[in-house]
């Protein structure tokens, strides 16, 4: 590790930031859910007197957005993370973050409390150390990612221009500079409910489900398997979840089947819904009592317009260079890009803002959602001092 | 047999039936109250003691007891089972389940219909054969049994104990006409194993659901027509039905987990062992094919009886003497020869037939229909009909 940029803030300002926001539950059930942790932030930047301030986005829950000006003339750069966590699912003290093992354990320390700090400690790094930037750096702590993406819709359509943008979600050690789009769908299947006795009068549910099952098995996956990638994982269909039926001697009168897609760059999301609707209307056409309707599902529906985009940026471009350039230097470890295999906001902010996007961030994925989430405190060192890096560098 | 009417309609009276089977309905009998059926039980034999008619109650399990009555025939004769079930299903859905009442011609309450009503139509038939000095050569047996709703403990206790009669009638509801016949059934539980995989890695996963689409895949296609095709004069055909499906945790995460549930309907001539194997034969192709296949199928503890006893069919032949005194009595009664059918639910009348070798008919009053339901009722008039039918099928079948 080799840290040198960061030269005004301390580690343990760090860790107190990640363990005060961890500390400060934003999963689904708290009230205002994310603004306690947006208050939080803004009051950090306040004091350092770094223009911030709390938007409402729905339901009283708000962003957080700050932005350290410039001196002028120089390009603009977005840090942007999620305030954000799943429920606790199980994690004993998740909200009672502690120290173990150089590591923060608790519910978000990876995803993403641990990496919105070290972006804030970037911003606070770069105006402590009185060497002003010509370009804006504009922090931004979005709201509802793990659901719907009100926050991240607001954060587009906030009007903020950036020149590049960087998703802290964490990915030691890799620059993400691709990910695949996603969406989930859930198919009903609709039969005639009789009881068993009478069998040949109704329409089975689940029989009908099989048939779309086989289909999307048979004819679709194979395709979807064959759509390959340089960085990403290829594309993917999985059938994920199956409810049909009330009980045993009942001829089942539903059936609901719940599908994720994941889908490249090069594919256009409405060929994602028209191979499943092909395969509808050829089971349709061949058996009048074969009837399903397709819906996004009701968690995943963004606000109209908006879907969970893939996105893809030349990592021989300047800004994936720079940012792997700077990371190697903060961390003295070998960089490499990747697919992000996960979604995340960055598909939103390049599809909309269509400015270079990518994702890096401190932690590891594989610790996010799970019941021993934590995250080490070198990495979000490292991740400060990189990011403090890459703002010096493209905002001069 | 008009003889034997003049003899026993004046003790067979609405009035009395229905405060018989009120009684019954008003001792709970559901899963949940403590030794279940026994309290019902000591009602009945409160009746019997009350007429003299010899009774015992026999413990079968867990505090919850049988009661058996008996008219002694004076020898030589036929001897006839009259069986009902004591214990109900739940009064919970039912609006003053316990607390029967008349409304329009009909009593309504738990277990009037399933299967109260019938136990008072037999109480009320031995106690008018004997009030009215019916000379019966054989006996006439009365078994109130436990536990049909769940795994007919109490009928498989009356069958070891070594119950003996040349003609069973139990009395689930056929709206007072003769069933002679139902289809066996089994109900099986089918458990996929995949391999779970969260998130983005989805290839690396196994997935149950598929497993279970290749599975019911061939069912359709190579087990259900042959089953379909196996026909009966009164039982119409075999039946499966893929009932219940439910897999998967998460639609981003490789379902490890299936789980499918199937009911299967099988026919006096189909053996039971090989109904399972037929499934079992599925699987192992689908297992042979494809390694990473594995399914565990049982049969679902709700539908686990003793050791040695499953649901079975029966059929009694239209020449029995059991069938031509019920449908005698039926005829006397009802004022129309009806042709016994079969019945459509299953019932007790499969343990006797087929574990006892006893000849056994169904019928009793009120719908099938309304069983469980939360509006369960019995006709009183047909509580007075299957009482008469019920005494002179005994006189008839025990002369």
């Amino acid at each position: 590790m080799k840290i040198s940029e960061l030269s005004h803030v301390t580690r343990d300002e760090i860790v107190k930031w990640t363990m005060d926001l961890v500390a400060i539950p934003s999963y689904k059930t708290v009230p205002g859910r994310e603004t306690a942790c947006a208050e939080y932030i803004r009051d950090v930047f306040a004091k350092e007197g770094i223009d911030a301030e709390v938007k409402e986005v729905v339901d009283g829950r708000c962003n957080v957005y700050a932005v350290l000006k410039g001196t002028g003339g120089g390009k603009n750069l977005l840090l942007n993370g999620h305030t954000d966590t799943v429920s606790p699912y199980g994690m004993e003290h998740a909200t009672e973050p502690w120290i173990e093992d150089d590591c923060i354990w608790g519910r978000g320390t990876a995803d993403m409390k641990g990496p919105l700090v070290s972006m804030m400690a970037a911003v606070i790094e770069i105006k402590r150390s009185g060497k002003p930037l010509k370009g804006d750096v504009i922090y931004t702590g979005v709201i509802d990612e793990e659901e719907r993406g009100y926050g991240i819709v607001d954060l587009v359509e906030h009007g903020f221009h950036a020149d590049a943008a960087i998703v802290g979600e964490p990915c030691a050690f890799e620059v993400c500079v691709a990910q695949r789009g996603v969406e989930w769908f859930r198919f009903d299947l609709k039969g005639r409910q009789v009881h068993g006795g009478v069998q040949w009068l109704g329409v089975n549910a689940i029989s009908k489900a099989i048939k779309l099952i086989h289909a999307i098995e048979t004819e679709l996956q194979p395709q979807v398997n064959a759509r390959t990638h340089p960085i990403n994982h290829s594309s993917t269909v999985n059938v994920g979840v199956i409810h049909g039926g009330t009980e045993l001697s009942t001829v089942a009168g539903d059936c609901t089947v719940w599908v994720d897609r994941r889908w490249q760059p090069y594919e256009e999301y409405e060929q994602v819904l028209k191979e499943f609707q092909d395969i509808i209307d050829r089971l349709s056409a061949e058996d009048p009592d074969f009837k399903c309707t397709m819906a996004v599902t009701d968690e995943s529906t963004m606000p109209e317009g908006y879907i969970h985009w893939p996105f893809e940026l030349d990592a021989d471009s300047p800004f994936a260079q720079l940012v792997r350039e700077k990371l190697a230097l903060s961390s003295g470890e070998e960089v490499r890009f990747n697919g992000k295999t996960g979604w995340t906001d960055a598909g939103v902010i390049y599809h909309c803002m269509k400015i270079p996007t990518l994702v890096t961030g401190p932690g590891f994925v594989v610790e996010a959602h799970t019941t021993h989430e934590h995250i080490p405190i070198d990495h979000l060192m490292i991740w400060a001092d990189a990011y403090t890096r890459v703002a010096r560098s493209f905002c001069d | 047999m008009e003889q034997i009417l003049e003899k026993i309609d004046q003790y067979i009276l609405a009035d009395d039936l229905v405060e018989r089977t009120g009684a019954l309905v008003r001792c709970p009998s559901y899963d949940g109250v403590p030794n279940q059926e026994t309290e019902a039980a000591e009602c009945i034999k409160r009746m019997f003691d009350a007429e003299g008619i010899p009774c015992t109650i026999e413990h079968v399990v867990d505090g919850r007891c049988n009661v058996y009555a008996t008219l002694k025939g004076s020898g030589g004769g036929k001897t006839l089972l009259l069986t009902g079930h004591t214990d109900t299903v739940s009064p919970d859905n039912h609006p003053r389940g316990l607390d029967p009442y008349l409304e329009d011609g009909n009593l309504v309450g738990r277990g009037t219909c399933d299967m109260k009503g019938a136990l008072a139509g037999m109480i009320a038939a031995l106690i008018a054969l004997k009030r009215g000095g019916v000379a019966l050569r054989g006996d006439v047996i009365f078994a109130g049994c436990i536990d049909e709703e769940m795994r007919s403990y109490g009928t498989i206790a009356a069958i070891e104990k070594g119950i003996r009669a040349d003609g069973a009638v139990v009395g689930e509801p056929t709206g007072l006409q003769v069933h002679i016949a139902q289809r066996g059934l089994e109900w099986y539980e089918f458990n996929f194993q995949g391999k779970t995989v969260h998130g983005g890695r989805q290839r690396e996963g196994i997935n149950a659901i598929l497993m279970a689409n290749h599975f019911i895949t061939k069912v359709e296609q190579e087990l259900a027509p042959k089953v379909f095709a196996r026909k009966h004069l009164l039982l119409t055909e075999a039946t499966l039905n893929v009932g219940v499906i439910h897999g998967g945790t998460g639609l981003s995460t490789v379902p490890g987990a299936c789980r499918l549930l199937i009911d299967r309907r099988f026919l006096p001539n189909e053996d039971y062992d090989e109904v399972g194997q037929e499934f079992q034969q599925l699987l192992d192709e689908l297992a042979a094919e494809d390694p990473k296949f594995r399914c565990e199928m049982k049969v679902m503890d709700v539908s686990v009886m003793k050791p040695g006893y499953v649901h079975q069919p029966f059929e009694t032949p239209l020449d029995a003497q059991i069938v031509q005194s019920a449908r005698c009595a039926a005829k006397l009664v009802r004022g129309v020869d009806e042709q016994p059918i079969a019945h459509v639910a299953w019932t007790d009348a499969g343990m006797f037939s087929h574990y006892a070798h006893i000849p056994t008919v169904i019928m009793g009053p009120g719908a099938g229909v309304v069983c469980h339901s939360e509006h369960e009722y019995v006709p009183v008039d047909e509580l007075v009909k299957i009482c008469r039918q019920y005494a002179l099928l005994a006189a008839d079948f025990c002369h």
